[in-house]
């Protein structure tokens, strides 16, 4: 395509014509004092807190303390090229970042700006970075299933959408691992994933981005990067700046949505920094004391969106027009559980057929928000530890111990939960993960009683070897989710003893053997688990059939490599 | 005792604790002179006297840095006493019995403008980029007036930058017409366009795709 330079100009020329300039009229004051990511400011004496503000080089700042005869800002951006003196522009707006369907799939600071050399991002939409959280009218419960794909979680600490799990350990411990499977196993499930890299060495980001990009999850992510090398305001809004795109396609598009925060702790360090320079008193462990709201305003806007449901006319197959809250015939909206169970009362009672009950578009979104906390030396008592521990809905406790000896996720089955996500696991999981955590935590105690050196009776014996074989089983590699009825169907032949007799070095070797065998020999069995995702009777006859299969192939080939051995060795 | 460098300091730094004691001097102050009926002569006098600790900060420094505030008592009434207003020489001496002479700068500074809003008066800094003559200066003074209602005292900064126009700051209100600002705005809508023109070019050639 050529441009015509007579169109160009054109443009330019009726863009020149129509312009109308206009006096501006600004409220202005001027740098005192500047250091450190903080600037003070004399003047500016309607300027509200939260306010954004430009300095004469276009540099934006935030209005953070307001004080009698000055005001403290906070300065986005490069701090180093703002001298004393300067005139800062009070612009009575608050932040906003660019939000939409341009941001996916790029890498961007904590203001939305593109840092990838892939070009402007255009976009015409934004958000506020802080908004407030859905009130409880707007909510409504955790029932769906936000998979991670690995085994260990989804078996025993069960995320659902619209949750907030911690995941908390030491340095070195698998905890972004976590996310970025999670984040993995999210392709093809219509998710939006937001991965918000905070304080982190820009080789770390640079190479998980790397991750990604190889694995095709750049398609449905954006990556909110504030470096360490980046001044403290930028790590401290980073978090808020990723939950606002987010946001965009949980209220605007109605789809699931998945915040990573990588991690808070260092966004606690960067917030507390910014206090201390602000002169606000410090508290506990030096951190100001609203470090807990920090926190908790970022994490309560993580939600379910309830469903909207209207009654419209029975549509045709093919009919992809969309449906919103004008589209009911009696022009009324059903919200939420109740919601849904009065429209199809009231469709029973005063509707002829050939109407249904639908949901709208747009609604029923959701945030689910994977915080990320680093402990020092297992402290999890710490400050900011207890405080996003009590904020959020369970956490993931990894320990390095576990991580060393082998155990890789490191997940310390004992003190890891899920307060809400039992509910969104899908029926057949909740079947066979029932007992598997108390299960898994007898064990552990067993296992340390074992080591004694004690002689132990058959029971006993037996509930060690299958314990092993379980903590064999739970072991998943790197960047590798495993799809749902996978998980079922090998937990369960843990669980129902069928792996007794496999050695425990061997268990990998069978679990990636049997997941092939089910989907290259068996496939009408995984596909019914698939389709009704419980353990029908039809289901369990079938499954118990493949791993009986499957176990004599299995042991038989064992034998005929080991004899191969031993001819070998003679 | 004040550390000399931070005496010589004070009047580039801003001291939030400064301006809050300058705001208490400046309403006593303000209401001895009123009652005596010499608001103007006094606030005039005190930002002489600012103007030249600010111009001679030895001299300043040897008075806060002096020996002990008896000397300095008797330096300040011996090169004050008769050239200044009694209620001027007796804030300095006030000043100087609670060691507190630096505070005079931030004081003339918060008289200035507490002592403007008494009589009437508004300080207006102006911007442009050349002088104006004499007319113009008259015509501006006039407007202003009319505007905000106050006696405006002008301040003239000339930046040959601003192209053309003014940028008229009153308190901490900026209005700006110059013609950078102007031509800083049209390029704001030449680039705003041109991005939307990209989009909608991208788009069209999305959907043809």
């Amino acid at each position: 395509m050529k441009f015509r330079a007579d169109e160009i100009s054109s443009i330019l020329q009726r863009e020149i014509e129509q312009f109308q300039a206009q006096t501006t009229r600004s409220e202005v004051g001027q740098v005192v004092e500047v250091g450190d990511g903080i600037a003070r400011v004399h003047g500016l004496s309607g300027v509200m807190t939260g306010e954004m503000v430009t300095f004469q080089n276009g540099v934006r700042g935030l209005a953070f303390n307001l004080e009698e005869s000055s005001v403290g800002v906070i300065i986005l951006g490069d701090y180093k090229q703002i001298h004393e003196g300067e005139t800062v522009t009070a612009t009575a707006q608050l932040l906003r970042v660019p939000v939409g369907e341009a941001m996916v799939g790029r890498v961007v600071n904590p203001l939305g700006e593109p840092i990838d050399n892939k070009g402007p991002i255009v976009t015409p939409h934004s958000r506020l970075v802080e908004s407030p959280a859905p009130g409880i009218a707007d909510r409504q419960p955790v029932d769906e299933p936000l998979q991670t794909g690995i085994k260990a979680i989804d078996a025993m600490t069960p995320i659902g959408r619209g949750q907030r799990e911690l995941i908390i350990g030491d340095r070195k411990t698998g905890k972004t691992a976590i996310a970025i499977d999670a984040i993995l196993n999210q392709k093809g499930q219509g998710t939006i994933c937001v991965y918000v890299a905070v304080a982190q060495k820009e080789s770390t980001t640079a190479s998980l981005v790397d991750i990604l990009t190889r694995y095709g999850a750049m398609d449905y992510t954006i990556v909110v990067a504030a470096g360490a090398s980046d001044p403290a305001p930028l790590q401290y809004i980073a978090p808020y700046s990723g939950c606002a795109m987010a946001e965009y396609f949980m209220y605007e598009k109605g789809m699931p949505t998945l915040c990573v925060y990588d991690d808070l702790s260092k966004q606690a360090v960067a917030y507390r920094e910014l206090s201390l320079l602000l002169r606000r008193p410090p508290g506990r462990e030096a951190f100001p004391g609203d470090v807990f709201y920090a926190h908790s305003r970022l994490l309560e806007r993580s939600a379910k969106l309830a469903n909207k449901y209207v009654i419209i006319k029975k549509r045709s197959d093919g009919d992809k027009s969309p449906i919103d809250e004008k589209s009911g015939v009696n022009g009324k909206v059903y919200i939420g559980v109740p919601g849904h169970e009065e429209a199809s009362h009231e469709l029973k009672a005063s509707f002829a057929e050939g109407h249904v009950v639908a949901k709208t578009d747009t609604s029923g979104g959701s945030l689910t928000a994977l915080p990320v906390i680093e402990t020092l030396e297992g402290e999890v008592s710490a400050y900011i530890p207890t405080n996003v521990i009590s904020i959020t809905d369970g956490q993931i406790y990894l320990q390095p111990n576990l991580f060393f000896s082998g155990v890789r996720p490191a997940i310390d089955v004992g003190i890891s939960v899920s307060r809400v996500g039992g509910k969104a696991q899908i029926n057949a999981m909740k079947k066979v993960a029932g007992g598997l955590r108390l299960d898994l935590a007898a064990f552990r105690e067993l296992e340390a009683f074992a080591q004694l050196g004690t002689e132990l009776d058959k029971a006993t014996q037996l509930q060690l070897d299958r314990g092993y074989r379980m903590v064999e089983l739970l072991k998943q590699p790197l960047y590798e989710p495993l799809n749902a009825v996978d998980q079922v169907m090998v937990i369960y032949a843990g669980t129902e003893g069928y792996l007794d007799n496999i050695p425990v070095n061997r268990v990998r070797d069978w679990e990636v053997g049997f997941l092939q065998f089910v989907r290259e020999q068996r496939s009408e069995v995984r596909n019914l688990l698939l389709k009704e995702q419980k353990l029908s009777p039809e289901v369990l006859a079938g499954l118990k059939q493949a791993l009986e299969d499957y176990n004599t192939d299995f042991t038989s080939a064992s034998k005929a490599s080991a004899g191969t051995l031993v001819t070998a060795g003679k | 005792m004040t550390d000399p460098a931070t005496s010589a300091q004070v009047q580039t730094v801003f001291d939030e604790s400064q301006v809050q004691l300058s705001r208490v001097y400046s309403e006593a102050v303000l209401n001895a002179a009123q009652s005596k009926g010499v608001l103007a002569e006094v606030v005039d006098e005190i930002q002489g006297i600012a103007a030249l600790f600010r111009s001679n900060p030895a001299f300043l420094i040897g008075l806060t840095a002096g020996s002990s505030s008896d000397k300095s008592d008797e330096i300040i009434l011996k090169s004050f006493s008769g050239k200044v207003h009694e209620l001027v020489l007796n804030l300095l001496r006030v000043l100087n019995g609670r060691g507190r002479l630096e505070l005079i700068a931030a004081l003339a500074d918060r008289l200035t403008t507490d002592s403007d809003r008494l009589l009437g008066r508004c300080r207006v800094s102006v911007t442009v980029a050349s002088e104006l003559t004499e007319d113009q200066h008259n015509s501006l003074k006039k407007q202003l007036q009319d505007r905000i209602g106050l006696v405006p005292y002008i301040d003239y900064v000339v930046d040959p930058s601003l192209i053309g126009g003014l940028v008229i700051r009153i308190g901490d209100l900026q209005f700006d017409s110059s013609i950078r600002s102007r031509l800083e705005q049209l390029r704001n809508n030449l680039l705003q366009g041109k991005i939307h023109e990209i989009q909608s070019r991208r788009d069209q050639l999305h959907t043809s795709a």
